[in-house]
């Protein structure tokens, strides 16, 4: 009798799972767009799509879950001899990798307390602009794929890839045609956005901006092509998904030293770009920020 | 629900809800070095990004399988299998969404009783032609219109190929997992309610594999090799084919991937573009999971080379 009720509970079981796993994967999207973490992933095309889908996957889940019973005979009518027998074992417990992913916190913004591995190993012994007796280890750290170590993106494809000729410089990602026009800068310093200098810069239009305090913001990283030289300002273009981000940099002239990785407001003014197309900023001053609610351009 | 069960399932509720909830792990990110993040970043990227299309393709194949008798849709492809290949290819072009939407979808339109060569030319196409791919091709390849008529070339005449190919080769034989289902007399919503979270629960998990091998591509095989190879044009053209397996883009962010690659010709280009979304790791672990093991083994490699070859013949033609 109990081994007959067990054998029920299982199959119930078995059979609540995919509305279970349905369920948490809502709750874990539910958890990311609250948080705001959904932005280190994703770009902004994606993430009202992911709005929609999540109370939709919960609902259905949780529905699936709680009214089981009448409906087993219809699923159980093709999985049995159908597209089921494939499985070993089963394929949802994969989703732990997900899970395990938002556990992990993706960029834990003001979280940090302890020194952070990342930077300690950053701080090579013949680099010139690093800071190895900062006070401030806690940092956040660019929940982006550019290896602060060389400023090169991790498994990229920009870079010494481009065809100087046709985008600019080479060690960002191709530029594409210059925009109709530009946003206006408001304010001493303005807030002008890093890919909009590397605009300006490759274009050649920034005698406009001549005389006038600027502030970027950006991560610090090295430059891919003179890693002894000046560290870089740095932010990544996404189209669809992080996977798809490709590097924009301006090189931080006369910068003090700062952690690899960090987010900084750098504030100076203008300077021409290199003729290799390489834009480059004069830094008066860096301050560190909070990791922005967009870390990307897009 | 018995009692046990009702337990066992909300406890397990309860220890999930409060983990996301405490975070327990939450420092892990960034004591994995620059690498180990990148990899958690882009895994979490691949597969986020293409969960709302599964939601998407999972609901229109849930929605075909609850509301639409398999007669009906039989009956608006043509009877015959060589008029039903070409017609698919077209038909994709009205399924807005990416690679991972045709899966579900056309494994629905097989248990429907669509031709199983008619439905794989569809989940060919529909990632590859469809109007979201356009537009985002075009706005890749901003003044360049020829990229966005060679990339709907190349990619319709691979699918609709592969298509003719299938029906030659497997005679038209069932997919595992394609048997129409028996029509049981329950409330159509619950069908509906069924279908999604089974498809959608499995899909999402085989898409794990393909995000994780992604980004493992993506993170730690170095680059260098690709410039090496982009002194030939067939290796170049082959190299970006292998590329596009290895790094699994969305068919609609594919195209800014392309164009960034800049030091291979528009053909090799086309051919990233092409193989893209027919062929690639994430896909191949959701075919995995939707059709079996055997299916993926003789598909995989006959998309590839079709793809390879049409983008070439496409790019040669209009490129030069």
């Amino acid at each position: 009798m109990a081994f007959a009720g067990a054998g029920r509970s299982l199959a119930e079981v078995k059979h609540a799972l995919p509305g279970l796993a349905v369920a948490i994967t809502g709750m874990l999207l539910a958890r990311l767009l609250v948080s705001g973490e959904a932005s280190f992933f994703v770009g902004p095309l994606v993430r009202p799509l992911l709005i929609v889908i999540t109370p939709v996957l919960f609902g259905l889940g949780a529905w699936q879950v709680l009214d089981t019973i009448p409906r087993v005979s219809h699923v159980h009518q093709h999985s049995e001899h159908g597209h089921q027998h494939s499985e070993k074992g089963n394929i949802m417990a994969l989703l732990v990798v997900p899970l395990a992913i938002v556990l992990a916190g993706p960029q834990p913004l003001g979280l940090i307390t302890q020194p952070v591995p990342v930077q300690r190993r950053n701080v090579a012994p013949n680099s010139v602009p690093n800071t190895p007796n900062s006070p401030d280890t806690t940092a956040p750290v660019a929940p982006v794929q550019v290896d602060p170590q060389t400023g090169r993106a991790i498994g990229g494809y920009g870079g010494s890839d481009n065809n100087p000729n046709e985008y600019g410089s080479t060690r960002n990602a191709p530029i594409g045609p210059e925009p109709d026009s530009y946003p206006t800068l408001n304010g001493e310093p303005a807030e002008i956005g890093l890919y909009d200098y590397v605009q300006r810069s490759n274009f050649g239009r920034l005698q406009s901006l001549a005389g006038h305090k600027m502030s970027i913001v950006g991560f610090a990283s090295r430059d891919p092509d003179h890693p002894k030289g000046p560290w870089v300002i740095a932010r990544l273009k996404m189209w669809c998904c992080a996977a798809d981000a490709l590097p924009f940099l301006v090189t931080a002239v006369d910068g003090p030293p700062v952690a690899y990785g960090s987010w900084v407001r750098v504030t100076g003014e203008a300077l021409p770009g290199l003729p290799s197309g390489d834009a480059q900023f004069k830094v008066e001053k860096v301050e560190k920020v909070p990791t922005p609610e967009d870390p990307y351009i897009w | 629900m018995s009692r046990t069960t009702r337990v066992l399932i909300g406890a397990a509720f309860l220890v999930v809800t409060a983990a996301i909830a405490l975070r327990p792990a939450r420092d892990t990110w960034v004591s994995m070095g620059p690498r180990g993040a990148a990899f958690l970043t882009i895994t979490g990227a691949i597969w986020l990004q293409a969960l709302p299309f599964l939601a998407l393709g999972v609901a229109v194949s849930a929605a075909i399988a609850a509301f639409v008798p398999p007669r009906i849709v039989a009956k608006l492809m043509p009877r015959r299998a060589i008029a039903a290949v070409p017609a698919a290819g077209a038909a994709g072009i009205l399924l807005p969404g990416c690679e991972c939407a045709s899966v579900p979808t056309a494994r629905q339109l097989m248990r429907s009783g669509v031709h199983p060569a008619a439905a794989l030319t569809f989940l060919l196409a529909a990632p590859a032609v469809n109007p979201v791919v356009l537009v985002s091709t075009a706005v890749a390849y901003a003044g360049r219109p020829g990229m966005v008529l060679a990339r709907f070339s190349a990619g319709l005449l691979a699918a609709i190929t592969v298509g003719g190919s299938w029906l030659l080769l497997d005679r038209g034989s069932a997919l595992p997992g394609t048997d129409t289902p028996a029509e049981v007399p329950v409330h159509k919503w619950a069908i509906f309610r069924d279908e999604f979270v089974t498809e959608f629960a499995k899909a999402a998990s085989w898409l794990v594999v393909g995000a994780v091998v992604a980004g493992l591509v993506k993170v730690f095989l170095p680059t260098q090799w690709l410039t090496v190879l982009s002194e030939n044009w067939w290796l170049e053209a082959l190299t970006l084919a292998v590329l596009a397996v290895a790094v699994a883009l969305c068919s609609e962010a594919d195209a800014f991937m392309a164009v960034s690659l800049t030091a291979f010709s528009p053909t090799a280009q086309l051919v990233f573009m092409t193989v893209g979304p027919m062929v690639d790791f994430k896909l191949m672990a959701m075919q995995y999971g939707a059709f079996g093991r055997r299916f993926v083994l003789k598909f995989a490699p006959l998309t590839f080379v079709i793809c390879v070859l049409s983008g070439i013949v496409v790019g040669t033609l209009l490129f030069s």
